[in-house]
């Protein structure tokens, strides 16, 4: 049997992934093309980012090759096919999470490295709430604060689950 | 089993490191904000610590404080082993059973599982640390995130 606070937490980031890529999906597209700071480091990129993480991530605890990365376009349509596949991984990984704690060696960054997959289950929550947090700020130093980080806590999940 | 440990280890870490960069910061970087009217830096520090006293009452019930602001590098300092101790309860809960609790809040009488304290603690520290330093970014100034994810912590602390 699974964790329940893993469970809890990997459910919640999938909730909360889902939520932040429909509400990007029903931005005007040109908001999707916002950045802070980095010109090249723009909304729907991160986005993108976070679910092209998703794979890579899943065929390390998969002990898989990471398939080749699909690029999401910066549209409406796109944003409703990543918050699709993001929905899709999750399920994958949800799959993958209750399994006793091992050592996987893997390529990251050119490397050959040594992990154990708690690691890699960590990382993957941790990387994608980094990010929300990230677009949510780029979008509201740009005035637009569709994106409430208090709203997609896990107070707010387990409301919604009830 | 794949557990919670490692996430809350890892932002144990990482609020140590993000606590130690703030402690050597001038102070005018703890009054950056991402846009007007919203919560500068020092106050997101500060949250972050009154949201460890809110965890570890709705854990074990001891009484929240009235935390010192942050405002400056001084008081950051002072956070390191307050911070510690707020995260030490919460590693000290993972493995434990995934209790029904009843919280007397300021609004009344709320309730939560062990297993969502836990979570939201993880998620909610992550996603300041991302906040703080994508206002770093924006006003010209670096905190490295890569160098504060799950695979930095591992590499550092393996041999430890």
């Amino acid at each position: 049997m699974s964790d329940p606070t893993l469970v809890t937490l990997f459910k919640h980031m999938s909730w909360a992934n889902h939520s932040v890529f429909t509400a990007l999906s029903e931005l005007p597209e040109e908001a999707l093309m916002l950045s802070a700071w980095d010109p090249e480091w723009k909304v729907g990129g991160i986005a993108s980012h976070i679910v092209m993480a998703q794979p890579r991530l899943l065929g390390r605890l998969k002990k898989e090759d990471p398939p080749a990365d699909i690029e999401f376009p910066m549209t409406s349509q796109g944003m409703k096919d990543l918050a699709a596949q993001s929905l899709k991984n999750d399920a994958d990984f949800l799959a993958w999470i209750d399994q006793p704690e091992e050592m996987l060696t893997f390529t990251r960054m050119g490397n050959t490295v040594s992990f154990l997959n708690t690691t890699v289950v960590a990382q993957i929550v941790h990387h994608a709430t980094e990010h929300r947090a990230q677009i949510a700020d780029i979008l509201e130093v740009n005035k637009i604060s569709t994106i409430r980080l208090d709203s997609l806590d896990l107070w707010s999940y387990e409301r919604a689950h009830r | 089993m794949i557990s919670l440990e490692t996430s809350l280890k890892h932002m144990a870490w990482s609020n140590q490191k993000v606590f130690t960069f703030f402690s050597e910061q001038s102070e005018d970087v703890f009054g950056l904000t991402a846009a007007e009217g919203e919560w500068p830096i020092g106050q997101i520090l500060t949250h972050l610590a009154g949201s460890g006293e809110w965890y570890r009452y709705c854990l074990n019930k001891t009484e929240w404080t009235d935390l010192k602001p942050i405002i400056n590098g001084s008081v950051a300092t002072e956070y390191l082993k307050i911070m510690a101790e707020l995260d030490e309860v919460l590693i000290a809960a993972v493995g434990g059973p995934d209790l029904d609790l009843s919280i007397e809040g300021e609004n009344g009488l709320i309730t939560a599982t062990t297993s969502l304290i836990l979570s939201q603690s993880v998620m909610h520290a992550a996603e300041h640390k991302g906040q703080i330093a994508t206002i770093l970014k924006q006003h010209g100034r670096h905190l490295d995130l890569d160098a504060l994810d799950v695979w930095s912590f591992i590499d550092q602390t393996k041999n430890k």
